[in-house]
């Protein structure tokens, strides 16, 4: 919730769902809800994306973030902004620290499948996508949280796996109304190696959990 | 052999196809000029050349000569030949209206979006299609008149160039200039 002037905002019902290892589910979240995804098992990136509910044209870009905050990585207090550089939620929790917004996501195993890796991705994104009743034009490009890519002096990048434990976590507080794509992609062993895609919680909630207890 | 030789105004876009083979070369005519510049492959304008998969094959935030830069479905798009400048950027996003409208206030401005976006129109190319840009000598130390650079096609492509319009902010000298699009037999 919220602290506006006059209590006009009406929030939808709190939620739960999961996304499973290699999945990728589609939901909405209202403004001013808070969005909050655990990596349940740890190592695992998590592919973002969200489009404005009003206007599939519209939607969350990993470009425009960078440049609206003049920072190459996701870090807490950044506004994620769209494409048409509205901000569309704040990250205001953070347990892991760093969030990529520079890669793709492929899917591409050890490499031998790269070519058509990005596409099978995308297709996977769209149908979610599509579930929840959007026709995406383009599948944007992916925020990828807890993915760990080093900027370093020189301006080589340099992959450094999937920095959240078991339990790592980011709450966004969402400022727009959107439909949010959440993907637990499966391996890309150029930028992170394990085994199999483990599972995301997520949490679509009004309160912060000790706001929550209180009342 | 020169198969096409486009000049291209300060401010506004232009398009040259290239067949594989071909060199495509860039020239910023007066210097300091920033020029937007993507491109799609003929057989299929939904596969655009791609930051993200080119940022994923090189693992660098600038592209020297020898690398290649891919398309969106990872596939190589062209390999840079020949640069007088050596540092370009292909991190930042097209400027577009609201670029204009969101951080300066000013509606109505042109912007590289909306430039690249028209010449592609008449290819099928949706502007939310339009790939995220190389911005060629952006980024450097300022380029001089003369400064090129050479990309060799490795696929049949449409090539797009928008000397950037931006004239409020210190890039382009305050004043867009022309630059040179040329494609040549490889």
């Amino acid at each position: 919730m919220l602290l506006l002037k006059t209590a006009t905002l009406s929030l939808p019902p709190e939620r739960e769902l999961a996304v499973a290892g290699g999945a990728v589910e589609t939901f909405p979240v209202a403004a001013g809800q808070l969005l909050t995804i655990t990596d349940v098992a740890g190592g695992q990136p998590a592919a973002l994306f969200a489009v404005a509910v009003d206007d599939p044209r519209h939607f969350v870009s990993p470009h425009h973030t960078r440049v609206f905050s003049n920072s190459f990585l996701l870090r807490l207090g950044m506004r994620v902004v769209t494409n048409r550089r509205r901000p569309a939620m704040v990250l205001g929790r953070d347990s892991v620290g760093t969030h990529d917004l520079m890669m793709p996501v492929t899917e591409a195993g050890d490499g031998s499948t790269y070519i058509g890796a990005t596409d099978r991705f995308r297709d996977k994104v769209r149908a979610a996508f599509a579930r929840s009743r959007v026709d995406l034009v383009r599948v944007p490009d992916p925020i990828n949280l807890f993915l760990d890519v080093a900027v370093n002096d020189d301006g080589s990048l340099t992959p450094r796996g999937v920095g959240s434990p078991p339990g790592g976590a980011v709450t966004f507080r969402v400022v727009m109304d959107l439909i949010v794509g959440l993907a637990a992609p499966l391996p890309d062993r150029s930028l992170w190696t394990k085994p199999a895609a483990t599972p995301f919680a997520v949490r679509v909630h009004n309160f912060p959990p000790e706001q929550r207890s209180e009342r | 052999m020169i198969l096409a030789e486009l000049l291209v105004p300060g401010g506004y876009g232009r398009a040259a196809q290239a067949p594989s083979g071909a060199l495509v070369t860039i020239v910023d005519l007066h210097g300091q000029q920033a020029g937007d510049f993507v491109a799609v492959a003929v057989a299929d304008v939904t596969e655009g050349l791609s930051g993200i998969e080119t940022r994923r094959h090189i693992r660098a935030l600038h592209f020297k000569t020898g690398d290649q830069l891919l398309s969106s479905r990872g596939r190589p798009m062209f390999e840079v030949v020949a640069d007088t400048i050596g540092v370009h950027d292909y991190t930042v996003p097209a400027c577009d209206p609201t670029r204009y409208e969101v951080d300066f206030g000013v509606a109505g401005h042109r912007n590289c979006l909306e430039n690249m976006a028209e010449p592609l129109r008449r290819f099928g190319v949706d502007i939310l299609e339009v790939p995220e840009p190389f911005n060629l000598f952006q980024s450097s130390p300022p380029s001089r008149a003369g400064d090129s650079i050479t990309l060799r096609a490795l696929m049949d492509v449409i090539c797009v160039l928008s000397p950037c319009p931006q004239d409020i902010i210190p890039g382009n000298g305050l004043s867009p200039t022309d630059m040179l699009l040329r494609v040549a037999k490889g």
